[in-house]
């Protein structure tokens, strides 16, 4: 990445954190709704479902890492890093689900999997360029 | 009493979003399109709304937010709610740092007060289901950013907010402003070529235009402004008039803009939605100016006296909308004007 494209992400990763939970958190706190039976619903998974749970881990990483991105401190890089870790987890736990369902290669050529995967991968990329301009 | 008065003028001052408060409990929130908005959302390539209707497709930026939450597990009810939900807390945060800009904290307050005195919090209140909070946020966001990337992607994004007022927003501020316009251009290209490639491409079928909608209606509408012309300029900006006529000077870039959002929000349904939001370049600037103003000689002069902030506050709550024949008021008084 060149530096200006560094500068760039870094001044606008919190807003970039904001608007990805705007869309990733309204889900997960409807399904915590609808499992704590505040709102009427069925088919979703419970709390202690593997997914839930490192998705709730992922999101509260990330609101933890948005005042401190403001400020460009290494604590709230270090944070998303470690929201990243857990949406690896969750990805390898739906791979592991899917593939005794459906069988290995199927599961990897599963849109959602794919998807996750090159999210993770371009994620990890743009966070460790940027590492340097977080103190 | 004066004294009680006085202080609570004071306070209110302090605290602009006691009046906001106080407000929203006085005219209420008024939703609309919440039928159309579930079935754009359900599916927003298929063509499954009446012609008379179809015009939304060209404002797709909140339906594309609510199918991602409806197919991420929300039911449409509450996929309507926090699409909309959102769209207010991020025009409220906007206009914060909007107003903020440039400004001490005593400044952003007087800020917010003269602009509220617009019919612009009415505007935003009274059209949940629309995408106006959206496209209000990212033009004020727009105003504040010197990246010419994010100036690209913002104008864009107010452009799939509502592809006729979202340029004519563009418009007025290169009017005025005259800075950043490659970025503006490149931003409002791209957003009516994305427009274009989903309601003549992406769409199963190609929907009515807003334009085809206004001419329809342009008779009415105009038999309507014809009628009342006096009653339309004052639901046009409202309070705000009084920091308007009490400009020293008018620019005739703001003159234009002025004349443009009169037009533009005659031939449309809704007059005071329609003015407001194409003339918000406007708005902010003269509310800089009346702000300035405010602070350097304590009050805005009218006539012989120079009125303080603490006496022009309360205009804030006199505040009329033109939608087609109806006039708006406070929370469930609604006028059918006769033509």
């Amino acid at each position: 990445m060149r530096d200006r494209a560094r500068e760039w992400t870094a001044q606008h990763l919190p807003w970039i954190s904001i608007a990805l939970l705007a869309l990733w958190l309204p889900p997960i706190l409807f399904r915590l709704a609808v499992d704590a039976g505040l709102v009427a619903g069925r088919g979703y998974p419970a709390l202690t479902d593997p997914s839930t749970i490192f998705s709730v881990i992922e999101l509260a990483l990330m609101v933890a890492a948005v005042p401190r991105l403001f400020d460009r401190k290494a604590a709230g890089w270090r944070l998303l890093v470690w929201s990243r870790f857990a949406v690896l987890a969750q990805t390898l736990w739906t791979i592991l689900i899917y593939s005794r369902l459906t069988g290995v290669l199927p599961t990897m050529l599963d849109r959602a999997v794919i998807e996750a995967i090159l999210g993770l991968l371009i994620s990890a990329y743009v966070l460790f360029q940027i590492r340097p301009l977080y103190r | 009493m004066s004294h009680i008065l006085r202080r609570l003028s004071e306070y209110v001052c302090r605290h602009p979003w006691l009046a906001i408060a106080v407000f929203v409990v006085a005219y209420g929130i008024r939703t609309n399109d919440e039928v159309e908005f579930r079935t754009i959302s359900a599916a927003p390539f298929g063509m499954n709304l009446p012609p008379d209707h179809q015009f939304l497709y060209g404002s797709p930026f909140t339906f594309f937010v609510g199918s991602y939450y409806l197919h991420h597990g929300l039911d449409d009810r509450a996929s309507y709610f926090v699409v909309h939900l959102l769209g207010v807390v991020l025009f409220f945060v906007a206009l914060r740092k909007a107003l903020a800009r440039g400004l001490d904290d005593e400044g952003r307050r007087l800020a917010t007060i003269v602009m509220l005195s617009s019919p612009l919090l009415f505007v935003v209140l009274s059209w949940i289901g629309k995408s106006d909070a959206y496209l209000l946020a990212f033009f004020l966001l727009l105003t504040m950013t010197a990246s010419a990337a994010t100036q690209v992607i913002l104008c864009a994004l107010m452009v799939l907010c509502h592809r006729e007022m979202g340029a004519a927003v563009l418009v007025a501020y290169l009017f005025l402003k005259r800075r950043s316009w490659r970025a503006i251009v490149l931003g409002l290209a791209l957003g009516e070529i994305a427009l274009l490639a989903y309601t003549r491409v992406l769409l199963s079928s190609v929907p009515e235009s807003r334009i085809t909608y206004a001419v329809s209606h342009a008779s009415m509408m105009w038999s309507i402004f014809w009628s009342h012309p006096l009653l339309h300029l004052l639901a046009s900006f409202g309070p705000f008039w009084v920091y308007v006529v009490t400009r020293k000077t008018l620019t005739p870039a703001a003159g234009a803009v002025f004349v443009a959002a009169l037009v533009l929000s005659i031939v449309s349904q809704d007059f005071t939605r329609v003015f407001v939001i194409v003339s918000t370049p406007l708005l902010l600037e003269m509310t800089r100016e009346a702000v300035a103003e405010l602070t350097q000689r304590g009050g805005i002069a009218i006539g012989g006296y120079r009125l303080g902030i603490q006496a022009l506050w309360p205009l804030m709550f006199v505040q009329v909308q033109l939608a087609g024949p109806k006039l708006l008021w406070a929370r469930g008084v609604d006028i059918v004007l006769g033509s």
